[in-house]
């Protein structure tokens, strides 16, 4: 696709025109040609009517150029008001600029000179709270569809000279800009290198959001873990540029990606930094309980019931029997059948809009789950157990890796069906097996369990206080360690105090 | 790589039919065995099996059969059984007096080797026929949860010395130490009782210790007792001592090495007294009354063991590590050395409270 681009750009050396024969197919192209009032000299002004803002044309644009002094392409400079004015001779640039929302501006006298002048017609979308990572406590801005918005979301909260935007065109014809981002004299240059090497080698026609760049880049693209944080709030970004990591926006997409990663992080909403110290550690160990509960119950319930009776509590027997008594499949059967009834109630409440959607969670959560309990087709003790599972899995704050685990508990299921609690513990060994070999961005995705690095912990399963963090994580190989002197931090006097 | 994967996938479904299933609602799950012997010498069993009730009740169901080991009488009454019959789920299991008495070896064996039987099943024995204490209808938890509460709160709050199987088949298998068990009573057909403890010599059944020996056995054997004891003080006021702790420690006198010496320590309350006010002087009273009641039952018991050559309090583990080479020069121990032993017990105990009003 390139490669023929570039042909045609060649080709239009020969015939300059060529550009024109292409864009004149399209009918939002515009052509006029006006007269300067006071020197007479005619120019012609060609841009793409959807791309340009008229009201930049009309009152930033045309009026000095009508009533300025041209007399040549270089008195624009003068009389136009615009910041993002350029003259060149290089007609290759020409289709790019006026497809970027540039018109061009030629005189007839001058014809190998072409002059760009910035009127792009920039749609944002106005800012809104996160909504997939939403917090109580904490700023409730959210990033939007626009790179240049995003950016100053982050630029804002970090005004210092160290944090460096580098900014990539990836997409044949999506053209998507691309930014990375990282603090200079932090962040280690090695992962940075990494990221942009990557990006560098990105080979794919239509770029639409980040989620394309995750599965681009990332180390393993056969693994179900996503292995880039992604987050749609520009405090979480800040907060982690400036412990050393790389963040990657992308033109278009209201999520911006993290990496490297690890496991850990996926469980670790930001809203835990916002609160003290204790409840941030209970809420993050509770969410890897439910993360564990979520994947595991169902394949426990199934292989404890199929092969293992001796482990069901003597007094919960009864209620198992009986419950399960009247039911016609066994435990394989029951399970598949309420969780896929979960999932398509997922799928269905994800595509519906908003005010369906809640009313088919009804339906399906009390309706279709007491029905099948009353016909027969499952037990009511496993009716919960698959709600409650299915709760647990929302708990994660990042959206992503609930969709893994939902995922996940399928070949338990079917390990536990094979095996029972054997056959769980092998998919469990399988899984660690996985994560153990699995990198992202080349640094090893379950740090601080595998490689082992106690002083990592500090921010991983709980979240020491502040005056514990004053070292970044050693995940990051950072060329500055120390986030804070520790020994200044420590002083906390009264003011009467000296 | 495929070629790897098509291997796994091809032994996992291979190898899946291998594990056997036991689905929970077609399964028979024992919950108490009971095992007698008949007239012609055969075992005589029967197995509880739980059935639940859709109103969450439990119903009895009960198989006998007869059989020459107890695999065979399993196997006599799966025939009978319109489900599988598994043993993992065993609460409780005793043992007739008739088969107690001339051995319980063959009916214990299987316990020793089947992984499904759990070893905090609790053993017993029972006076009279052993299937005659399941034919009861005790409670609506069904028989097997009943028993098995029945032993347990015995055990853990009352005068029962702890047993299961677990520590039943250590002490079985020790050659320095014997085995006891609760015996069960079949009142009538809705109630049924803890009568006393039987005492084994290897196998067979020697001696059953009455109930109210019960608490000194304890005292002598577990490391902790909540029995309740009465203290008559004299002029008619008595006063009740719940033990909360106790403690028991076994030595080997240093100047006399035939002499054992029993370290006995009572924490208790009075919860009851018949007199007017409670002092520490009265106190102190019923303290030593109690330390001497208590040496002098334990005494006795000491010496009837002795005389019938059962150990159940574990002095020959004390006795063997105290001697060198034990193990190689002493032969049957409960007949010779076991014999020649004299005893010191030495009680303490200390009321900690009162009662809350003074």
């Amino acid at each position: 696709m390139k490669r023929w681009l570039n042909k045609k750009q060649n080709d239009s050396k020969q015939s300059k025109e060529n550009w024109e024969k292409a864009l004149e197919k399209s009918n939002d192209f515009t052509q006029s040609t006006y007269i300067n009032q006071k020197s007479n000299v005619p120019f012609c002004l060609t841009f793409m009517s959807t791309l340009v803002d008229e009201q930049i044309i009309q009152q930033g644009v045309l009026p000095y150029l009508l009533e300025g002094e041209l007399n040549k392409l270089e008195d624009i400079k003068k009389i136009v008001p615009s910041a993002d004015v350029e003259i060149s001779t290089d007609h290759t640039v020409i289709d790019k600029k006026i497809l970027n929302g540039y018109i061009l501006l030629t005189i007839d006298t001058e014809p190998e000179h072409f002059a760009f002048i910035a009127t792009q017609k920039e749609i944002v979308r106005s800012l809104s709270p996160p909504e997939i990572e939403f917090s109580v406590i904490g700023p409730k801005e959210a990033f939007v569809e626009s790179l240049g918005q995003n950016l100053n979301l982050i630029r804002k909260r970090l005004p210092v000279k160290e944090l460096i935007i580098e900014e990539y065109t990836l997409g044949s014809l999506s053209q998507t800009k691309v930014a990375v981002l990282y603090m200079h004299g932090i962040t280690n240059e090695e992962n940075v290198n990494t990221v942009k090497q990557r990006i560098n080698e990105v080979h794919f026609d239509a770029i639409t959001d980040s989620s394309y760049i995750v599965q681009l880049i990332c180390d393993n693209s056969n693994s179900p873990f996503p292995q880039l944080l992604d987050t749609e709030r520009p405090d979480r970004v800040s907060g982690i540029l400036a412990e050393g990591k790389i963040a990657i926006v992308v033109d278009g997409s209201p999520h911006v990606l993290i990496t490297p990663t690890t496991l850990i992080e996926f469980f670790s909403s930001f809203e835990d930094y916002f609160l003290n110290w204790i409840l941030s550690s209970f809420f993050r160990l509770i969410r890897v309980g439910a993360v564990l509960f979520s994947l595991l119950i169902t394949p426990i319930y199934v292989a404890v019931l199929s092969y293992h009776y001796e482990l069901i509590p003597r007094d919960l027997l009864g209620t198992l029997v009986a419950s399960r008594r009247q039911i016609p499949l066994p435990p394989i059967l029951e399970a598949l059948f309420l969780e896929l009834t979960i999932e398509l109630l997922r799928e269905a409440g994800a595509r519906l809009p908003t005010k369906v959607g809640q009313t088919i969670g009804i339906v399906g959560g009390i309706v279709i789950g007491t029905a099948s309990v009353e016909a027969g087709l499952t037990s009511n003790v496993l009716l919960i157990i698959v709600a409650l599972a299915a709760l647990a899995s929302f708990t994660t704050p990042v959206y992503k890796m609930g969709n893994t685990i939902r995922l996940l508990r399928f070949p338990f299921l079917l390990a536990a069906e094979l095996w029972g609690l054997l056959g769980i513990v092998f998919a469990f060994c399988i899984m660690l097996t996985h994560l153990i070999r699995l990198t992202s961005m080349g640094r090893p995705f379950l740090e601080p369990i595998y490689p082992p690095r106690v002083t990592d912990l500090k921010d991983s399963f709980i979240r020491l206080p502040f005056r514990f963090q004053s070292k970044r994580p050693m995940l990051l190989r950072t060329e500055k360690r120390e986030r804070f002197s520790k020994k200044k931090a420590k002083i906390k006097k009264d003011i009467d105090e000296e | 790589m495929i070629y790897r994967y098509f291997c796994i996938v091809v032994t996992v479904l291979l190898l899946s039919s291998c594990v056997e299933k036991s689905i929970i609602d077609d399964i028979n799950i024992q919950s108490a065995v009971a095992i007698d012997l008949a007239d012609d010498d055969k075992l005589k069993g029967m197995i509880l099996v739980q059935n639940y009730l859709p109103d969450q009740a439990v119903e009895n169901i009960r198989f006998t059969s007869t059989g020459k080991i107890r695999r065979d009488l399993l196997l006599n009454i799966q025939k009978k059984s319109s489900q599988q019959i598994v043993v993992g789920g065993l609460m409780v299991s005793i043992f007739g007096d008739k088969i107690s008495k001339k051995g319980i070896s063959e009916a214990i064996d299987a316990y020793q080797r089947d992984p499904g039987i759990g070893s905090r099943n609790y053993l017993a024995t029972s006076s009279g026929s052993a299937l005659k204490i399941l034919e009861g209808e005790y409670g609506p938890r069904g028989n097997g949860t009943y028993l098995r509460n029945l032993l347990e709160h015995n055990i853990q709050y009352r005068d029962v010395p702890e047993t299961n199987l677990h520590i039943f088949l250590r002490d079985y298998n020790s050659e320095w130490k014997d085995a006891f068990l609760p015996e069960l009573r079949s009142i009538n057909n809705e109630e049924v009782e803890i009568s006393g403890i039987s005492l084994f010599k290897r196998d067979k059944e020697i001696d059953v210790l009455p109930k109210d020996k019960m608490f000194y056995f304890k005292l002598l054997v577990d490391r902790h007792s909540n029995g309740n004891f009465l203290v008559e003080l004299g002029e008619n006021k008595t006063a009740m001592v719940k033990s909360i702790k106790s403690k028991r420690k076994i030595k080997m006198s240093r100047k006399n090495h035939s002499q054992m010496i029993l370290n006995i320590h009572i924490n208790g309350v009075v919860t009851e007294y018949t007199g007017k006010k409670m002092s520490k002087e009265i106190a102190d009273v019923v303290e030593k009354e109690l330390a001497k009641k208590v040496n002098a039952e334990s005494l006795k018991l000491i010496k009837q063991f002795q005389e019938k050559g059962v150990d159940p309090i574990g002095f020959g583990l004390v006795y063997r590590s105290k001697h060198r080479g034990a193990i190689k020069k002493i032969k049957n121990w409960g007949e010779n050395d076991y014999k020649n032993l004299s005893f010191k017990i030495n009680t303490k105990v200390d009321i900690s409270e009162s009662g809350v009003i003074e």
